[in-house]
């Protein structure tokens, strides 16, 4: 039944950005739930601000509301004051179009962008009064689903689920509705019914796998448990992004939300090969679109928002062939029309800066640029093909070009770094101020440069060449921060960092196997919820729920694992191969650079071959 | 080469302004202004209206806006000036607006106006507004009755308005122009006008304090549904609208 909107305002006049909870948003779409055979509940657990900016959602969101015979609504995480509200009245979490209860769905499908958000998770399906275990839902509960980056490591969160899709989920999502539509009718038992789902490609049901441990906590194996469930879990991905439906109707919300503007996906994956990158492994193999659906898109996609902004989004927009005469045209187009074009992630090279100086004729936001480490050394580990040079050469054409201000984003604790890489930081940093300052100088420009310094710490991720690696322990990370905090001490030099307990939770959950379950229920219910909020994290109750479960975080974050381990992940594949990964994993402590498959020769990651796709380019010739 | 290829826009001169009427109902009340202002924007911008620019490195549409509401509050009269660079057919650019508007927020009235009109900002002078109880709230409607005829019998009713600058003591009563009940909605509402500009200004927020103070009720935030119903200058000591 719908929650009745009097009761909910009495709770609204007293939260922070009331407006976040009610929808109602344009191209926002609301159906009658009478009327459809199947409703979906597309769950994100983070803020509305944080949710709403995120692509995936909208792509689903638009799939599956486009079919006649689904209603597909959203909800978010409730800040602190709303959750607690929502919780002292009563009152269960809902969906935004039709404020319907979580527990009325079908389905609810969380999307897991990071692993700080599985505390939220569980809050979320507490506040719809759904119990958080699959293995306690009864038939009358919604299929609980889960997909996004996490999920290439489910186990964490893998009791918590009914079914996770690993991959990406455009055609994947319509294969599970038409699942759901059959088994309504069917008056199935829970199992039965997930068994039904567990044949869709891509789709694993946590409790069809039984993980067997050695005493000490190390994996034995993971079997199926039954003949439907597939070992391994290949990812699901799109053959060819021009065939599969893109919103160009985006919903446009009523408050100011992270990335308020149209967003055109570019091009999907990317094969530069950064080491240490997820996104760079599990998102192959690259799939461009054609430069006049991506022209003909922003059209459709401003247009329908009103947005004056659109974000040629990708891993690596420079990297788009046609990505100059994309812009120019978009940009000739909407003149005088004070529209603006945005590209996220550039890379550290002149070329990028020509664009950046296209795309921001007018409005100036600052650029960031990631050489990742402080040498080149460090840097052919990492594989990040990006010279000293590189930089201070893209970093002096920024500041002649009129820019004032430089984002630079490093990290630290990579493997086998040394005090040399670390001090190798803050020679780039120093060296690009003292570039900003003179070409500032000499283009007659009065501002002093502005150079942010992000320093992020080094968390191993699955599917990665990097995998195996321990994380830096946290004093030595503090102890590197504390160097960079001293050194890097300049009039317009600006240094950020992450805080080491939540990267180091990071990697825990990252690397975790499934005993970590309990350790996310108990942290949860010690009240911890928002964990990626520095002002949130409450990090004993996590380390009290590590100690209550009997459970070493430091096994997961911080110790080297052998090659011949079974990792928590291994019967989940990404396509590329775990032979390529311990190859890349050699080749890094051989300082040993693996070009992109791009620029010709084929490195063998496997994902071509594993999953029958190749590469889509819409390379110039 | 060099920063000089940055480009600076040039102000494009309107041919008038188009001053629209909207509501800002339903849900859209807990809109901040600032969220409602970029609404309104996009919302032109799909009705594809004849815009004109701000100068600058970062043209905006040339919008202004009637004083900002607080959030949870709803207005059956927000003014919002929209400069033109063609002159437009109000019906057509109304409904086309209104196609546009997402639930909650219409134009009820419109008048093209010279562009030479004074700012919304400098003609507004007084504000009417509705504060209705709600139904399920267990207030005797005589408390607030009351209330409202000692409010009228004061001289001088202070406050303490807190801004960046410090605090300062203000005398809100001369500038509660009129205030009555009526009983005929039930259980009970509240009409005011109130000064609202620059030369005076009464926080709806605050007169609704002052109402439940002199009843004698503890505010929680939740007994009251506010509407803004009018925004007016004065012609000849009446009320009329800012057309």
């Amino acid at each position: 039944m719908e929650i009745d909107l009097k009761l909910l305002e009495r709770l609204l006049v007293n939260v922070e950005k009331p407006i976040r909870y009610v929808g109602g948003e344009w191209n926002a779409i609301k159906k009658d739930h009478d009327c459809v055979d199947v409703s979906v509940l597309l769950a994100f657990p983070d803020t509305y601000e944080i949710g709403m900016s995120h692509l995936g959602l909208r792509i689903l969101y638009s799939i599956l509301n486009k079919r006649n015979d689904v209603a597909c609504e959203r909800t978010f995480m409730p800040w602190i004051d709303m959750y607690k509200a929502m919780t002292d009245a009563g009152i269960p979490l809902y969906s935004l179009e039709s404020r319907i209860p979580a527990g009325e769905f079908d389905i609810i499908g969380f999307s897991l962008q990071y692993e700080l958000s599985y505390t939220n998770v569980l809050a979320m399906l507490d506040l719809a009064d759904i119990p958080l275990f699959s293995t306690n839902r009864s038939e009358s509960d919604p299929l609980v689903i889960a997909g996004g980056p996490c999920v290439y490591n489910p186990e964490p969160i893998a009791d918590f689920m009914d079914a996770i899709l690993i991959g990406e989920g455009e055609e994947a999502i319509e294969e599970i509705i038409d699942v759901c539509k059959e088994v309504k009718g069917k008056r199935l038992s829970r199992k039965e019914m997930l068994k039904e789902y567990a044949v869709i490609p891509g789709i694993y049901v946590p409790s069809f796998y039984k993980v067997h441990y050695y005493p000490g906590g190390n994996i034995k194996s993971i079997e199926p448990e039954n003949s439907v469930a597939q070992y391994p879990v290949k990812k699901r991905a799109i053959k060819d992004l021009s065939q599969i439906h893109y919103p160009d109707d985006i919903i446009v919300p009523n408050t100011e939300i992270i990335h308020d503007r149209a967003v055109l996906e570019i091009f999907r994956g990317c094969t530069r090969g950064c080491r240490f990158c997820q996104a760079g492994m599990i998102y192959r193999p690259v799939r461009e679109r054609q430069p006049n659906s991506i022209i003909g898109l922003a059209e459709r996609l401003l247009d329908n928002t009103g947005y004056d902004e659109v974000s040629l989004m990708s891993l690596s927009s420079a990297d788009y062939p046609y990505i100059y005469e994309v812009c120019k045209d978009l940009l000739d187009k909407y003149k005088n029309q004070g529209i603006s074009i945005s590209l996220p992630s550039l890379r550290v090279d002149s070329f990028s800066v020509e664009l950046a100086k296209e795309v921001q004729r007018g409005k100036r936001t600052g650029l960031t640029f990631a050489p990742e480490a402080g040498t080149e050394r460090l840097r052919n580990v990492i594989n990040k093909g990006v010279t000293y040079d590189d930089l201070i050469t893209a970093a002096t054409h920024v500041f002649s070009e009129g820019w004032h201000s430089l984002k630079l984003y490093f990290m630290i604790g990579l493997p086998t770094e040394t005090q040399d890489d670390v001090s190798g930081i803050v020679d780039m940093a120093m060296e690009t101020l003292a570039r900003g300052r003179s070409e500032l100088k000499k283009a007659g420009i009065k501002k002093r440069p502005e150079i942010t310094v992000s320093v992020g710490s080094f968390v191993p991720k699955a599917h990665t060449p990097f995998q195996w690696q321990p994380q830096m322990p946290r004093e030595e990370l503090i102890e590197k921060q504390v160097y960079l905090k001293k050194h890097l001490r300049a009039r317009g030099l600006r240094l950020t960092w992450h805080d080491v307990n939540a990267s180091f939770l990071e990697a825990v959950l990252s690397r975790g196997s499934r005993r970590l379950s309990r350790v996310i229920e108990y942290a949860y219910h010690q009240g911890c919820k928002f964990d990626s909020w520095d002002s949130e994290l409450r990090f004993d109750k996590w380390m009290d729920g590590f100690q209550a479960a009997d459970i070493s975080p430091e096994f997961y974050g911080n110790t080297k694992w052998e090659y011949d381990r079974i990792l928590p992940w291994d019967h989940i594949n990404s396509g590329v191969s775990k032979e390529f990964l311990m190859r890349e994993a050699e080749q890094a402590l051989h300082g040993m650079f693996t070009p992109d498959c791009r620029l010709g020769q084929c490195p063998d990651c496997g994902v071509c071959k594993h999953l029958g796709i190749l590469p889509k380019t819409t390379s110039k010739t | 080469m060099g920063p000089s290829r940055r480009i600076r826009y040039e102000y494009e001169a309107p041919v008038c302004i188009w001053r629209i009427r909207i509501t800002k109902t339903g849900i859209t009340k807990y809109m901040s202004h600032l969220d409602f202002i970029r609404t309104v924007e996009r919302s032109a911008r799909r009705a594809g209206l004849p815009l004109t620019l701000s100068g600058g490195f970062n043209p905006r549409p040339r919008m202004s806006f009637s004083p900002a509401l607080p959030v949870g509050v709803s207005s059956h009269s927000e003014f919002v000036d929209l400069f033109l660079k063609e002159s437009v057919d109000i019906d057509v650019a109304s409904w086309k607006l209104n196609k546009s508007f997402p639930s909650g927020i219409r134009v009820i009235a419109s008048r093209i106006l010279s562009p030479n009109v004074s700012a919304l900002s400098a003609v507004i002078e007084a504000a009417s507004y509705r504060l209705a109880l709600h139904a399920e709230v267990k207030i005797d409607p005589g408390s607030i009755a009351k209330a409202v005829t000692e409010i009228l019998s004061e001289d001088s009713i202070e406050i303490v308005r807190t801004t960046p600058k410090g605090t300062r003591r203000i005398n809100l009563r001369p500038l509660i122009y009129d205030i009555r009940t009526e009983p005929e909605n039930l259980p009970l509402s509240v009409y005011s006008v109130v000064a609202s500009g620059s030369s005076g200004n009464v926080r709806i927020l605050d007169l609704a304090d002052i109402i439940l103070k002199f009843a004698g009720i503890r505010n929680n935030g939740v007994f009251m549904d506010i509407t803004r119903e009018g925004l007016y200058k004065f012609c000849n000591e009446s009320l009329c609208l800012p057309w």
